[in-house]
């Protein structure tokens, strides 16, 4: 069975972000998936401190809820990084998360402990799904190479992107049906596709 | 009047190269009114993004923000230092910018934020570990949605951008970017005195 693991970065319950990562995990549990969601907001969990002890053990001093959460991701097959766009960029919640995975590239660049073989790495997906407000043609531009380091330190082919831009225009997801419709399909044809 | 020079580290590391290059810029500002903010020293939390602010023109999260806030709103020279963690602003300085929000919404919903009585200008200093070209690209993005909710135009935002500064102490150890910094604050000092 896939193991998709759904890291979601909005602050917001039930808003724009939320609402389309919810129909693309239905789409992806309808055609078999086994789906995971985490709401980095519900977590408690601190910031990296930049302090570099991990260069030296590979490991992070911080201990608090996101430390499982970074096994998880570790044992999944799919990783999905969940984000409105916020200040041109992905949300604080989502950068703090993605600081905190410092540990990861320092075992995989300082310490070389950690590797992805290119078997691995074809079989473990990375996909990022994002909402903006603002419709401009360049608003997720400054988020992709963000998350883009989080999947190469994790070890996800990061091949998919399901963006909906201008969800002020549209009214949010209320107003804007096939948004929800289309995240749906993207989840069950990223599991179909797997299979 | 001296200029009132509000200057912003983010890194939570303390002294380290962002914070050094902050420091060096700052040499050439005595004789004005300098405040430094350590971000590291304050409590921000992340924006709820709850879309209050654009009917209330004020946050509804009483924290560290409001007073830091406001001396963004009222400062006429604003310098922001980040040092790039994951191609972006470090999560702390993305906490900060995410909660300016609050004048995004003043400026372009409400249509309520008051003018700046002086003109303001803005410098965005960066550091980065790796050297590769277009390390700051996605960075800048983010620095620039804080400048202009501050009412800083394109215009009047100087850079200072030094790659390949990893270890704590790279910054000191490095003369061309000290001299960089040097040249930085004194044209900036210069380019304020001149108008």
């Amino acid at each position: 069975m896939t193991k998709i693991v759904a890291i979601n970065g909005s602050p917001r319950k039930g808003g724009n972000t939320e609402t389309v990562l919810d129909a693309f995990i239905k789409g992806a549990r309808d055609a078999g998936g086994e789906v995971t969601k985490i709401r980095l907001a519900e977590i408690e969990h601190k910031n990296c401190r930049g302090c570099n002890a991990c260069h030296k053990t590979g490991v992070c001093v911080i201990k608090d809820e996101l430390t499982p959460v970074f096994e998880e991701i570790l044992s999944a097959d799919v990783l999905v990084l969940a984000s409105p766009i916020y200040s041109m960029s992905v949300t604080a919640e989502m950068k703090s998360f993605i600081d905190r995975g410092q540990f990861l590239w320092a075992q995989k660049f300082v310490m070389h402990t950690l590797s992805f073989d290119a078997k691995h790495l074809a079989k473990h997906t990375g996909v990022f799904l994002a909402t903006s407000g603002q419709d401009l043609p360049y608003s997720f531009d400054a988020a992709f190479p963000v998350v883009t380091a989080f999947f190469n330190d994790a070890g996800f082919t990061y091949s998919k992107n399901v963006l909906f831009p201008g969800m002020d225009k549209h009214g949010g997801v209320k107003g804007w049906p096939e948004s929800v419709v289309e995240a749906e399909k993207a989840g069950r044809e990223l599991v179909e596709g797997i299979k | 009047m001296p200029l009132s020079v509000l200057a912003i580290s983010t890194s939570p590391r303390r002294h380290g190269n962002s914070e050094s290059a902050l420091d060096t810029v700052l040499e050439s500002f005595t004789g004005e009114s300098v405040e430094k903010v350590v971000l590291n020293d304050l409590n921000i939390s992340p924006c709820k993004g709850c879309g209050r602010c654009e009917k209330l023109g004020e946050c509804i999260q009483k924290d560290d923000f409001q007073a830091l806030g406001e001396k963004i709103r009222t400062c006429d020279v604003l310098i922001f230092a980040s040092p790039v963690y994951s191609m972006s602003v470090c999560a702390q300085g993305k906490a900060l910018i995410d909660r300016c929000q609050v004048f995004w919404s003043r400026k372009y919903v409400l249509h309520d934020l008051p003018k700046p009585e002086g003109k303001k200008f803005g410098m965005f200093i960066s550091v980065s570990g790796q050297n590769r070209k277009g390390i700051f690209d996605h960075t800048i993005p983010v620095a620039q949605f804080l400048f202009d909710v501050s009412q800083i135009p394109a215009s009047r935002i100087q850079y200072l951008l030094l790659p390949g500064l990893d270890k704590m102490g790279d910054f000191k150890k490095n003369p061309d970017a000290v001299r960089k910094a040097k040249e930085a604050g004194e044209n900036f000092r210069k380019y304020l005195e001149d108008l």
